[in-house]
């Protein structure tokens, strides 16, 4: 009669014996993250999501909705334009994407062309133009 | 100072959590802390949200106000022997050692989220901007609804209203804001998971497996980009971990906890509507199926359940039917095109997706782990009340299927490529407790 060879490891065993080289390589991980992130708070500025935007409130008074015209895909796969930020940056304004039936506009174009184009029916006055291309103007 | 809400929070939870339970209670520092928190923190999203249903604006006084007549009201109705500890003396060293590592996960996580403090896309454009309107003044709160639609405006209010809550206490930087309530959750998560297992499995092995959460890369970095999704998948453990002390029968009340749990869920995500009711209709279906009981007790733990649930859903009643804007994301409106979209090229899509997540090498080869966990004890997990919770997994991943199938208004590899690591995110605690549970477990 042959004897049933006995295991040297039962299944639970086995997962405990991986978890705990899962676990150990984890941590290895997490000690070069925890170090990096030491270093890069010492050398990193965060900056705000919108920042680029925050200089027009300075400019827009009271106003509690304005309009963002922009010629830059929106699509949701590519909402990685500068609306969403404008936004974040704004609140709690409302912005009115590509609307222009309003008295303040952010105008982020794809180039100055472009952002002439854009004010070519509108008629607005541009009230700023900042170091990111971002434009505030203003209808009469 | 910034943790003040959260300890105010989690003493409401810990009043409401012995007047739910009543009898005195035998259960670990970690496991009270983790439901404690879980009631807590729901509790206050809720209560600030009423308040602007109250007062119309955000009034942090008045936000104050409804937490501190919570409290006392819990306090005088609190007809309860707390025993002064439930930790044996041999133990308490034990339980200081898994305290102090808790605590330097705290600090550890917390240094590690500094690198996104603003969160990441989602969480700033979604959340962080919701909370930011409606701690401005006056009625902005319901300019929330008028908001693009890239900015989910029907998603419900839970973690926006939580932050909301943090800041009235504390009147701190929204971003710090946001960043201490997603390390909390992150942490909490660990602490929770260890708890749940601490029950049932040697304290070492429950550490191993919250262990194996908690320094996990990708767990660490989506946790702490504010999204919701930490939230879900605290609230999803939560449950879970109640419906096993239920099936234990360890206190006839828990039942009102899960109740409550699963109330706060559709409150925090649009697909929290889902899971809650999945995880309801499963939990009645354990019940009728139960031998050995009563039909009397049957109908009590029903009722009781529901009445919890829909004690804490109610918010997410009233936001749904008379504030938020219909969800655009899934569509039954064009029936024509619906052909189309069950085609066998975009089931293929979403199949190899969810596989090539599982892989991802990001994961630090912890899904592959639970696969293997999966195909060398998977008898285990039909047995008793395993086939009930495994049941859920199932049916959540048929429903998630079908949701991506109707997708319509984004193309559907740009979404599957943007939510099934935040899905796979939110329920990997709840399939790291369960395969544990269920490995670990000795079934009498």
């Amino acid at each position: 009669m042959t004897k049933r060879p006995q295991k040297i490891l039962t299944s639970w065993q086995l997962c405990l014996l991986l978890a705990l080289l899962i676990l150990a390589h984890n941590l290895i991980i997490l000690k070069t993250m925890y170090l990096q992130s030491l270093i890069d708070l010492r050398r990193i500025k965060f900056l705000e999501p919108g920042h680029e935007h925050l200089d027009f409130k300075d400019f827009l008074g009271g106003a509690k909705e304005i309009g963002f015209l922009t010629d830059k895909d929106m699509s949701a796969e590519k909402n990685d334009g500068q609306f969403l930020k404008a936004q974040y940056a704004l609140a709690p304004l409302l912005l009115d994407l590509n609307n222009p039936n309003h008295e303040f506009l952010i105008i982020d174009p794809t180039s100055i062309f472009s952002a002439l184009e854009i004010n070519q029916d509108l008629k607005a006055d541009f009230v700023h133009v900042n170091g990111f291309n971002k434009i505030l103007a203003q209808r009469k | 100072m910034i943790l003040l809400p959260f300890m105010i929070s989690g003493l409401m939870g810990g009043l409401l959590l012995l007047r739910i339970l009543k009898e005195p209670i035998k259960m670990s520092s970690f496991l009270f802390l983790g439901l404690a928190l879980s009631i807590g923190l729901g509790c206050s999203s809720l209560l600030t949200f009423y308040s602007f249903v109250i007062f119309n604006t955000f009034n942090p006084k008045g936000i104050l106000l409804l937490h501190f007549l919570l409290i006392v009201f819990l306090c005088i109705k609190l007809n309860i022997v707390i025993k002064p500890s439930t930790i044996p003396i041999a133990h308490l060293g034990q339980t200081l050692v898994f305290w102090t590592i808790w605590i330097v996960f705290f600090f550890v996580i917390w240094t590690i989220s500094k690198h996104h403090p603003f969160g990441e896309w989602d969480a700033w454009a979604v959340w962080n901007l919701k909370t930011k309107f409606l701690v401005a003044d006056g009625t902005s709160w319901q300019d929330i609804f008028r908001l693009h639609w890239h900015t989910q405006p029907d998603y419900p209010w839970f973690l926006p209203c939580l932050n909301a809550w943090v800041y009235s206490v504390t009147q701190k930087d929204l971003a710090l804001v946001a960043q201490s309530t997603s390390v909390v959750f992150a942490v909490s998560m660990g602490i929770l998971l260890f708890a749940g297992l601490q029950r049932y499995l040697n304290p070492y092995v429950a550490l191993l497996a919250s262990g194996l959460l908690i320094t996990n890369r990708s767990y660490i970095f989506l946790a702490t980009a504010q999204y919701a999704d930490i939230v879900l998948a605290y609230y999803l453990l939560a449950a879970y971990i109640v419906f096993t002390l239920i099936m234990q029968k360890e206190n006839k009340n828990f039942v009102c906890v899960y109740g409550l749990s699963l109330g706060f869920l559709p409150f925090i995500k649009n697909e929290g509507i889902i899971i809650s009711l999945l995880l309801l209709m499963i939990f009645l279906l354990t019940i009728v199926l139960e031998n050995g009981r009563a039909l009397s007790f049957k109908k009590e733990m029903a009722l009781k359940l529901l009445g919890f649930y829909c004690l804490s859903a109610f918010a997410t009643f009233l936001f749904k039917i008379f504030l938020a804007p219909p969800n655009r994301d899934i569509t039954f409106t064009q029936l024509s095109s619906l052909p189309t979209l069950f085609s066998l090229e975009r089931c293929q899509l979403i199949i190899q997706s969810v596989i090539a997540e599982l892989f991802n090498p990001q994961w630090e080869f912890l899904w592959i782990f639970l696969l293997f966990m999966l195909i060398v004890g998977w008898k285990k997990y039909f047995l008793n009340e395993n086939k009930f919770l495994l049941l859920f997994f199932g049916l959540y991943a048929l429903v998630v299927f079908v949701i991506y199938l109707l997708t319509m208004n984004f193309d559907l590899s740009w979404r599957l490529s943007r939510t099934v690591p935040r899905i796979l995110f939110y329920l990997l605690p709840s399939i790291l407790f369960f395969s544990f549970y269920v490995h670990g477990r000795r079934i009498s």
